[in-house]
């Protein structure tokens, strides 16, 4: 299996009628059970290329396959979303929201729901399974949009910062048990970060971007083999590559910040 | 300073700490919820009220004869009650609120609901709906005797239409509710159809229904009375016009006491249904 983007480009057309280079010309290939972290400064284009992978997005030009099947339109048992916004519906409670794609793919109630019990101890939830949304912090919401997207088993996993509202302890805990889990699964993941460490720690490969037109900057191979302990963060590779990134984000934004000033 | 106010409160002998200055009405009071507390406003306003009501009609200040007085009131409620013409008035003007709340609820929620779904019918007949809303119904009243006749029914068919529109407008706004980002949900993991209809759009737009059908109970409920108040058809309405031609003073206010009464259990059921189909919203 390879997930394949070609000559991506996606152009917005904004409120007064200018139009916007989110993504332009993008070229990647992710093989099976690879974990590719993408890492850029805000509004470059994360999110949107994320969502073109997945088929929620139509490309103004370019295409995205999977194993040379174009991809139109989104399927969770093929790649399953963690949005950014993590929405969870208000009205169900966790599990429910938890087995809704299942229970949109016409699973019975018995079978989808005990996936879904078995995602939620997962994340850590179990005890909240009939708690409604509002009832829960953001982290826990986000921990169940995880659950939701892991219940659907999917061959590709496109996570867009499933961590962000999460503390750095719970953050690393959950990075691990998922990065574990994800890689004795082969799952191929793709996954938006804004951490530094998070790109690094769980990726076979991390995919630089810089704003303005959305363009992969660099592609960064970490060698070391997964799942990677807690003793990683403290080898020189680590290091090394931390500075790397660290430089190559800092020129992205001074650059980004020069284009702001001279408009 | 040496007032006991001033200085905190300490325990005595007995460990109770010591606010014996402050009398034990005011300490009553402001052990009371804010709730209770304006209940009791309430109350105490009414009863002030009645008072004044019942005096300045019983020294003659008030004509007597036009304002009747709130115990002559509460004497007339027994004698409403034993009376059969009150009581068929009472029936036909309840069943036919109920009648017309059902008609105006359900083609309101049903043309709510194409109106919302279908963003062509929306642009072309929300409009008008707002018109309607805006100008008094009792306009209508004139066409609704033409095309219906005098009689009962006609009040039935008014009442509907005066909750309908209400309702419709309800249900339309409802459909803003729908958030994008549920949508987004819905189409990532493989929503069918009926899906998105069950798990997105009737959840989401269950408020503006809710308060669509208590306008369209309540507009039920104008609408017959009004027309029954213009329009010699029966019910509550001709009733209350009738006691208030004899100058039965009383009896007016009696019966429009227990329409409000009528109404406010109504309101009370309600809230309490919502309540329980709208658990997942967070209570303001
Ligand atoms: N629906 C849309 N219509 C118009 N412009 C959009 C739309 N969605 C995104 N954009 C623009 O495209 C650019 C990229 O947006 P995107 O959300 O992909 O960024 P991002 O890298 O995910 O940012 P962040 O890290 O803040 O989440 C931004 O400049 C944004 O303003
Ligand atoms: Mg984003």
């Amino acid at each position: 299996m390879s997930l394949i983007a070609k000559n991506l480009s996606v152009t917005y057309g904004t409120g007064s009628g200018r139009e916007l280079v989110a993504l332009d010309d993008i070229n990647f290939e992710i093989a099976r059970g690879e974990f590719v972290t993408i890492i850029g400064p805000s509004g470059c284009g994360k999110s949107t290329l994320l969502h073109c992978l997945g088929g929620m997005l139509k490309p103004s030009s370019g295409v995205v396959t999977l194993d040379e099947e174009p991809i139109r339109g989104p399927d969770a048992r093929r790649a399953a979303f963690v949005f950014q916004d993590y929405t969870l519906l208000p009205w169900r409670q966790v599990l429910q929201n938890a087995v809704l794609g299942l229970r949109f793919d016409g699973v019975p109630k018995a079978k989808a729901n005990a996936k879904g019990e078995e995602m939620l101890a997962l994340v850590g939830l179990s005890d909240f399974r009939e708690a409604y949304p509002r009832e829960l912090s953001g982290g826990m919401q986000q921990r169940v949009a995880i659950a939701r997207a892991m219940c659907m088993e999917p061959g590709i996993l496109l996570m867009d910062e499933p961590f962000g509202a999460l503390d750095e302890q719970t953050r690393r805990q959950l990075g691990f048990e998922m990065a574990r889990m994800l890689s004795e699964r082969d799952s191929t993941v793709v996954m938006v970060t804004h951490s530094l460490d998070e790109a690094i720690m769980w990726a076979d490969r991390i995919l630089v971007m810089s704003a303005r037109p959305g363009r992969i900057a660099k592609e960064i191979r970490v060698t070391a083999p997964r799942p990677r302990t807690h003793d990683y963060i403290a080898t020189e590779e680590f290091a090394a590559l931390r500075s790397e990134l660290f430089t190559l984000l800092d020129q992205d934004n001074v650059s980004d910040l020069a284009e702001s000033v001279d408009r | 300073m040496t007032t006991t106010d001033q200085s905190p409160a300490r325990p005595d002998d007995r460990g109770q700490p010591v606010v014996a200055s402050t009398p034990g009405i005011v300490r009553r009071w402001h052990s009371l919820t804010l709730r209770s507390q304006s209940r009791l406003v309430l109350v105490l306003v009414l009863v002030l009220v009645a008072l004044v009501w019942e005096i300045a009609s019983r020294t003659g200040l008030l004509n007597a004869q036009f304002v009747s007085r709130p115990t002559a009131i509460v004497a007339s409620i027994p004698e409403l009650l034993a009376s059969e013409t009150v009581r068929a008035a009472v029936i036909a003007t309840v069943a036919g609120v109920l009648v017309a709340a059902v008609y105006g609820t359900v083609i309101g929620i049903v043309l709510g609901y194409v109106m919302g779904f279908f963003a062509i019918i929306r642009a072309a007949f929300f409009g008008p709906a707002l018109f309607l809303l805006s100008v008094p119904k009792s306009i209508f009243i004139p066409i609704f005797l033409v095309f219906f006749g005098l009689n009962r029914e006609t009040a039935i068919f008014y009442g509907a239409f005066s909750g309908f529109i209400y309702v419709i407008v309800n249900v339309v706004a409802g459909f803003d509710l729908i958030r994008e980002q549920d949508l987004r949900i819905a189409k990532a993991f493989g929503a069918k159809i009926h899906h998105r209809i069950l798990d997105i759009v009737f959840p989401a737009t269950l408020p503006g229904v809710f308060a669509g059908i208590w306008y369209g109970v309540k507009g039920g409920l104008q609408g017959i009375l009004i027309f029954e108040f213009f329009v010699s058809v029966g019910g509550l309405g001709a009733l209350i016009t009738q006691y208030s031609n004899e100058l039965r003073t009383d009896r007016v206010f009696a019966l429009t006491l227990g329409m409000a009464i009528f109404a406010i259990a109504l309101g009370a059921i309600w809230t309490a249904i919502e309540r329980r189909l709208a658990k997942w919203r967070p209570q303001n």
